[in-house]
């Protein structure tokens, strides 16, 4: 008996030193490090991965990756670059979120707005990883870096815009051990979005409305971003040559206002949010009342509407002002009643004008398949005459600039006789027509702060607005998770 | 594998010693004298014989029946009646002859005897066995029996539902026999992870419950019947939706990103915690929140309660240690019912439930509604134009806009949505099962349908399980043990509940709540009502819309048991537990959700589940002497743990009559949506654990385990889980024997560690990984391209967490166990706590699975019982538990700050925030509200909250953030009763929390402004209309805008509840009566009340769904129910 106790427990050692067990780690439903990214393919599906976060649905790249659910930049809601930039304004009144009328204080949130700015840091690791890329057509590669480089300058610039300088990592040796380090300088980081921008200027695609590279940056994106860098610097002339090269890359303005936002590709679009069922525009879910069936002569389901256009805003349009066409003052309810401004206003128009802008043919009112416009030439044409205004007063050749648009919606006559008696004369006028036109495409904001009207205008409202809120608080996250190496904006220390 | 091979091969070696006295022996002839015998068996076997020549009188010729027979059967024979008996002996067959007495004791007799249960009642139908014959009889309807048996017989006296005994039959007349009842049987053994241990040699903190104390006749699922009933254990229902998931957690939640629900065994399978559900159907995104996942399943939802026999709770690191990695927060492990020998009994339990609902939000009415709407208007207006009191200029007389006009206002229907959407609920639940066995082989069989209408329309839930448990001893050595288990349950549940705070978020109770009461549900056509705003949904749409979920799940397992020497065995544990469920979805055109256009769509998705493992374990348990006892549990395991998933939707069919039959039908292409996932992963693990008694009442004990894993990076697989305990049984001591209040005490203390992954559950976070992120696309003209991104940065350095628990307590009995109790102190760290680290806002990740700092949590648990009457005709017991918990961080995550405010080593779930002392009632008040010479809130409006300036520095910023409290709960109670008085008997359970911080559950959507329907407690609001209300008001606080917490207290209550249960009372049939109608030996009806009261302090719904603002909320029930065993 002992000896088949000591057979058994011979076996039992045997059994457990002879194992054949694999414990290695194993992925089936991603890629792991050990077989990505390797190829051209996985260096452009990563691209693609960046693009991403300038969608225009609140639906952002959303898992474990961001730690929290993001906005995207150009989403329609109040929480993105656009959101913050348009719903702070004059412009617009947000229903839902009235602390965003500069209800705001050190404890404002924005981290998932913030958040998104991880994809500077991705930009650079997707410029290393083209680098690295050795078997792949030099003209290809640069182009890709090219679009990489100006997208995260973009990047750059929306957080720039909202925060001031924050934190970024460009430089891909430091890609391996990421810490918090103190906030550069504004040269230092203006410098590199200019440093960034220029590199992929020679690079980029020239024009690509009407190609398959439709939706990619493009010259025009990198040559607007510069101009509008240099002339929130107030470095107006060094936003002069941009702004003149961009004349030269074919963009005209179309000749009705409303195809802009109904054609994708009209030839004034220099760069929209593309869409698609895979990634809808969020446009009519944020401006279509909850009970609204038609509006601006289109068939629409009714939605949750709480961004308004302020009556006061809208009433500074002439009354035949062809851009009105995309506004209403009234619309049909889905019982058929008909809500108006001067009659029953329903629970929307007490609060303002309700923002169609793309004014769809019919069978196109699902929301989704609509671009969102965000670089146009009428812009372009607009910062032109902003810059001469600047630099060589209110000319003709300024007036000239602003008269294009102001022809283009049949209103002209507003422009006041006596805007050429001086340059502050001529901004008054320009900043007003630069919001009638470029409403709730993301500009306000910084235009209104490059006026000098942004601080101005809060009061007058009745809000709470102090001079140090041209900048947005740093979210406490990062300033705490930081251990105090990045400080929070003046004012909300 | 291997080990399996080795086992097989190594139980051969053993079954040699028992095939020697059953080897077949040939004979030339029947007739030969015993030496020739004798000389046959030596030459044929490996025997050899040995008697004495002077005792026994060798030469006699004997005559047998047969030429061919085995050892033993010869011997019997030959020596029959010859005063010779002979013993088997190794390879020795030792002959002698009998003395007197066992002369005498051969001499067949009748004895009779008679059988009854602990109470006096005789037992009818008992067997009664001489044992190790086929010689047996059945008790007649008096409990009375008589046999032949010879004076040295043994006899087996067996009865379901009561402990086999044996007897001696001796010089007996006549036998009074009493069988104790199953249960105590049960109570005296204690499940503690392979193999179970004597209560009162148990050293670690473990909890029993047994299947009589978990009688509840409709729950779906056990983790409902163990409310209350265990110290330490905590149990909360989010969502009474049924068979939906609750909260459980042993001795609070220390990790603060990973699972803390413990790990539950059932019948030796390790239940995978992993959560694979089938994922939801629909559009997704923003524009298409409208189908949110049902609510969370319990993983013991497909398990019929009936079939528990017991479900013990392993609380400290001592006791859990031997299931190492996974067990830190407590081991649940439950044991199904066996088979027992004895007349094949069948028995039937069956219930019927009427379920309704106690209470819900109380909503406006129509013309309510309306009005708060235009005054709510008018409050927008003041506030937008800064019209007193929001500024200085008064009001002009008119200006501002209605909602609902003169003629509007004059409607006077009115809907209660709610109302409309719930219903009278019914359980039906039936059970029967089956028991058999001879001692040889038994089994265990049950079949339940579980059949439950729910209070809301479309919420139901059905249920068919059965389970086959078979026990089968095929020699004296080889026994296997098989469980078996298949559940096929069918629910339609859509969506409901939602969090705190989330109001838009879509699902059926919300609907309900905000649509707006002017409008019916649907119009005399059947089309529904478009709602007033377009984000509520109307929530019949949910009535029209399929969401079925069918879970699949089949357990097996089972377990060979070899015995190598009486004192040495070997199990062999296979189990296999496979899971799949599949949803299957379709919305038509007319089930209109908001944030949707209208459009029908429907698809599938599925989830498969897999685990298999396999164990093998080796048990020595010895008794040396009288005062020496030994107790060997070795072991090894091997478990591999994998599951994948897919579905699919599909927009926009032409029709909605073939549903989601013919997804083919849509030619909507580019909307369509499918994803896939695999993940798997495997374990193997050597455990091992030792018990020594020494008298009775020293005992120690020591647990190893170490586990290898591998979601962990290559040099970190591995961890070692030790544990070490002690016990001393006090009143087994001489010094104990003199007096009789303090009959039992045992002294416990214990030390171990344990496991946790759970973070790591489905991922592999030494990885850095890449894919496609939910979003993660782009166009580029028009044609769809998918983005790649980095998901997850690896952590080479990841490692277990470990959680070491200081444990010490005593058990103790007092006048003769009339009061029994436990009281157990304990202390439990968690260290390299499996956390994920926020990386710098600059990385391009967020964050990092790391093992970071480390947790604790000290508490006690205090469980009495108590016999407070034993009579005859009256038995009342009661039972009380009570536990408290705190848990706090030990250390931080040096790599990351945080907040000022909070303290290094605070409370794991501390509520920091600023104080308020009401509002604002009036513009002026602001302008007084000062602190150090200055206006507090220059910036606020009448309505808004006042915060406090904790500092007194005149200004509001973080230094005035204190700590407002810890979302744990100070005390949870368990505490019942239950009395018998003749036949019939109450049960009482009940149980509650004591000082937990809640919010208040307030159902508040504005003032009505957007047609969106509020709670008539707007009239504590306050407005321009109601300068008196006491909640704030429209306007939003400036002041609040520097608030880092982000949080204060102004409705956060200390909140206390008590919930009863069950109210149950059981007539048990008599048992004259019954053995009169011979149609039954066991008969009762009961009458049971379920959660009939709750007493609280809370002013929301419910304290116990707090996180939840639209709950499913827990019926009120009343169930009649039978119980036969025939």
């Amino acid at each position: 008996m002992k000896t088949k106790i000591i057979v058994f427990l011979f076996a039992l050692c045997m059994s457990i030193s002879f194992n054949s067990c694999d414990l290695d780690s194993k992925v089936y439903s991603s890629f792991a490090e050990t077989n990505f990214p390797k190829t051209e393919e996985d260096a452009r599906s990563m691209l693609t991965g960046l693009y991403a976060y300038f969608k225009c649905n609140s639906g952002a790249v959303n898992d474990d990756s961001n730690g929290a659910w993001c906005w995207p930049l150009f989403t329609t809601g109040y929480g993105g670059w656009i959101g913050l930039s348009e719903m702070t304004t004059d412009e617009i009144f947000n229903i839902e979120h009235q602390e965003i009328h500069f209800n705001w204080g050190s404890a404002f949130d924005t981290y998932s707005t913030y958040t998104v700015s991880r994809n500077i840091t991705r930009a650079t690791y997707i410029l290393d990883v083209f680098s690295k890329l050795t078997d792949m057509d030099e003209d290809i590669k640069n182009e890709l870096m090219a679009e990489t480089k100006c997208l995260r300058a973009w990047l750059m610039f929306c957080f720039y815009d909202l925060y001031g300088p924050i934190p970024v990592v460009t430089d891909p040796a430091k890609l391996d051990n990421i810490k918090y380090e103190p906030r550069p300088s504004k040269e230092e980081y203006f410098n590199q979005m200019v440093k960034d921008l220029t590199e992929a200027l020679p690079y980029l695609y020239d024009k690509t409305n009407n190609t398959e590279n439709w939706g990619r940056v493009n010259k025009g994106v990198a040559a607007m971003l510069l101009m509008k860098l240099y002339m929130n610097d107030h470095q107006y002339d060094k936003a002069l040559p941009y702004a003149e090269s961009l004349t030269q890359m074919g963009y005209s303005l179309a000749d009705d206002y409303s195809k802009v936002f109904s054609e994708e590709h009209n030839n004034e679009n220099i760069w929209s949010v593309p869409s698609g069922l895979q990634m809808g525009n969020e446009w009519f879910f944020y401006m279509i009342p909850p009970s609204c069936a038609e509006v601006c002569g289109i068939k629409v389901t009714p939605y949750w509407g709480v961004t308004m256009m302020p009556w006061d805003f809208y009433d500074t349009y002439a009354k035949d002002d062809k851009r009105l066409a995309g506004i209403a003052d009234r619309y049909i309810g889905t019982d058929g009643t008909l809500y108006s401004r001067e009659g029953n206003q329903g629970e929307r128009l007490p609060y303002g004008a309700i923002m169609v802008k793309y004014l769809l043919p019919k069978e196109q009112t699902q929301a989704g398949n609509i671009p969102l416009v965000i670089c146009r030439y009428a812009d372009v044409i607009l910062s032109l005459a902003e810059i001469e205004n600047e630099l060589n007063g209110p000319t003709d050749k300024a007036l000239g600039y602003l008269k294009q648009i102001t022809e283009r919606s049949g209103v002209t006559y507003t422009i006041p006789v006596d805007i050429q008696a001086g340059k502050e004369k001529f901004k008054e006028f320009l900043l007003a027509e630069r919001g009638r036109e470029l409403y709730f495409e993301g500009w306000r904001r910084q235009d209104m702060i490059r006026f000098g009207k942004y601080i101005e205008y809060g009061l007058s409202k009745g809000y709470p607005a102090k001079d140090y809120m041209t900048l947005f608080p740093i979210p406490a996250k990062v300033i705490i998770e930081s251990g105090g190496i990045v400080k929070n904006n003046p004012g909300y220390e | 594998m291997t080990f399996l091979c080795m086992f097989i091969f190594a139980s051969q070696l053993f079954a040699f010693n028992g095939e020697a006295q059953n080897k077949v022996v040939k004979l030339q002839s029947e007739n030969l004298s015993i030496e020739e015998l004798f000389k046959e068996i030596e030459q044929q076997t490996d025997y050899l014989i040995i008697y004495s020549t002077s005792e026994i009188k060798s030469n006699f010729n004997i005559s047998l029946n047969r030429k061919k027979a085995k050892v033993y059967e010869l011997l019997n024979e030959a020596l029959q009646g010859r005063n010779l008996k002979y013993e088997l002996s190794d390879n020795y067959i030792i002959l002698s002859s009998l003395t007197k007495s066992e002369r005498d004791q051969q001499a067949g007799r009748i004895i009779s005897g008679i059988v009854k249960d602990q109470k006096g009642e005789p037992v009818i139908g008992a067997n009664v066995m001489e044992k190790g014959t086929t010689n047996g009889i059945v008790t007649d309807s008096e409990g009375k029996f008589s046999l032949k048996v010879p004076s040295n017989a043994v006899l087996t006296i067996s009865f379901i539902g009561y402990q086999s005994t044996e007897v001696k039959v001796n010089n007996q007349q006549s036998l009074s026999v009493i069988l104790h009842e199953d249960m105590e049987m049960l109570e005296e053994i204690v499940v503690v992870g392979y193999g179970s241990q004597l209560k009162k040699t148990v050293t670690g903190a473990i909890s029993s419950v047994k299947a009589k104390e978990l009688e509840a006749p409709n729950a779906v699922s056990a983790d409902n019947l163990l409310q209350g009933k265990v110290a330490g254990l905590s149990i909360t229902q989010n969502s009474a939706q049924p068979g939906s998931g609750m909260t459980v957690n042993i001795r609070g939640a220390l990790s603060p990103n990973g699972s803390n629900s413990p790990l539950y065994v059932i019948d030796g399978v390790i239940v995978s915690s992993e959560s694979n559900k089938a994922a939801k159907v629909g559009p997704s995104g923003l524009l298409g929140t409208a189908l949110r996942d049902g609510s969370d399943r319990s993983p013991l939802a497909t398990l019929n309660p009936n079939d528990i026999a017991s479900i013990d709770v392993l609380k400290d690191a001592s006791a859990t240690a031997i299931y190492g990695s996974s067990a830190a927060n407590g081991v649940i492990l439950i044991t199904t019912k066996k088979g027992q020998s004895g007349r094949p009994k069948v028995a039937y339990s069956g219930s019927f439930s009427v379920q309704g609902v106690n209470k819900y939000f109380d909503m406006l009415n129509a013309q309510d509604f309306m009005n708060v709407a235009n005054l709510g208007m008018k409050e927008q207006w003041l506030y937008i134009n800064r019209y007193y009191p929001y500024g200085q200029t008064p009001a002009p007389a008119s200006g501002w806009a209605v909602l609902y006009d003169e003629s509007q206002l004059k409607q006077t229907d009115s809907y209660d949505h709610f109302d409309e959407i719930s219903r009278t609920g019914l359980i039906h639940n039936h059970n029967v099962s089956f028991n058999a066995g001879s001692e040889k082989f038994k089994v265990y069989a049950s079949f339940n349908y579980y059949d439950q209408k729910s209070i809301m329309k479309t919420t139901d839930l059905e249920r068919f399980s059965g389970r086959i448990n078979m026990e089968a001893d095929f020699s004296k050595w080889l026994k296997l043990n098989v469980a078996s288990m298949y559940s096929l349950l069918n629910a339609n549940n859509p969506s409901s509940g939602m969090l705190r705070g989330n109001a838009n978020e879509a699902n059926q109770t919300n609907a309900a709540l905000y649509f707006s009461p002017r409008l019916p549900l649907e119009d005399e056509y059947g089309n529904l009502t478009l709602p007033e705003n377009a984000m509520t949904a109307n929530p019949l749409a949910w009535s029209y819309m399929k969401d079925k979920t069918t879970t699949k799940r089949i357990m097996f397992a089972p377990n060979l048991e070899i015995k190598i020497l009486p004192e040495l065995k070997v199990n062999v544990q296979l189990s296999v537990d496979k899971t799949d469920e599949n949803r299957d979805v379709f919305s038509p055109t007319k089930s209109i959700v908001p944030q949707q256009t209208q459009r029908n769509y429907g698809g599938y998705s599925n989830a498969y589940n897999n685990n298999y493992g396999i164990e093998e374990y080796l048990t020595y348990d010895k008794q040396f002497g009288m005062d020496h006892r030994l107790n060997v549990v070795l072991g090894t395991g091997y478990y591999i743990t994998s599951g994948n998933n897919y579905s699919v939707t599909v927009f926009n069919f032409p029709s909605d009559a073939l549903e989601n039959n013919y997804l083919q039908l849509s030619s909507d292409v580019g909307e369509t949506t499918y994803s896939s996932g695999r993940w798997k992963r495997n374990k193997l693990s050597y455990f091992g654990r030792f018990n020594y008694t020494f008298k009775d009442r020293y005992t120690i004990g020591g647990t190893l385990r170490n586990d290898g894993s591998s979601v962990f990076a290559t040099n970190h697989k591995w961890g070692w889980f030790p544990g070490v305990s002690a016990a001393w049984t006090v009143s087994e001591e001489n010094f104990m024997k003199h007096q009789n209040v303090l009959n039992f005490l045992k002294v416990r203390a214990g030390i171990g560690t344990s496991g946790n992954e759970s973070i790591l559950t489905g991922g592999n976070y030494s990885l850095t990984t890449y894919g496609m992120a939910t979003g993660a696309l782009f166009y580029f003209d028009g044609l769809l391209h998918k983005g790649i991104v980095q998901k997850q940065k690896g952590n080479k350095d990841l490692k277990w967490e470990t959680d070491l628990t200081v444990n010490a307590g005593f058990d103790f009995g007092l006048f003769n166990d009339r009061l029994s109790g436990s009281f157990d102190y304990y202390v439990r760290t968690a260290k390299d706590l499996l956390d994920f680290t926020f990386l710098p806002a600059t990385d391009m990740v967020a964050k990092l699975a790391k093992n970071i700092g480390s947790t604790r949590s000290t508490g006690y648990e205090i469980g009495l019982k108590g016999v407070i009457m034993e009579k005859k005709d009256i038995d009342w017991t009661a039972y009380l538990n009570l536990s408290h918990n705190h848990s706090y961080w030990v250390e931080r995550n040096p790599e990351v700050d945080i907040a000022p405010w909070i303290k290094e080593k605070d409370d794991l779930s501390p509520i920091y925030g600023w104080k308020t002392n009401g509002i604002f009632q009036s513009p002026e008040e602001i302008q007084q509200y000062t602190s150090n010479g200055k206006v507090l809130q220059p910036d606020s409006y009448a309505g808004n909250k006042k915060f406090v300036d904790i500092n007194g520095d005149g200004v509001l910023d973080d230094n005035d953030i204190v700590k407002l409290g810890n979302n744990e709960p100070k005390m949870h109670f368990g505490l019942g009763t239950s009395v018998r008085i003749k036949n019939l008997m109450i049960d009482l359970d009940t149980y509650g929390v004591l000082g937990r911080k809640t919010y208040d559950q307030w159902i508040y959507r504005g003032l009505a402004d957007s047609k969106i329907n509020t709670s008539y407690r707007y009239k504590d609001v306050w407005t321009s209309f109601n300068t008196t209300g006491w909640y704030p008001g429209i306007a939003p606080n400036a002041a609040a805008n520097n608030n880092k917490s982000g949080v204060d207290d102004f409705s956060l209550q200390n909140t206390h509840y008590w919930r009863f249960k069950n109210i149950k009372v059981t007539y048990l049939l008599p048992k004259d009566w019954l053995k009169e109608s011979k149609i039954a030996s066991n008969a009762s009806v009961y009458l049971d009340l379920q959660n009939t009261l709750l007493l609280t302090n809370y002013e929301g719904l419910d304290p116990e769904m707090e996180q939840n603002a639209a709950p499913f909320p827990i019926p009120f029930t009343v169930v009649l129910g039978v119980d036969i065993t025939f």
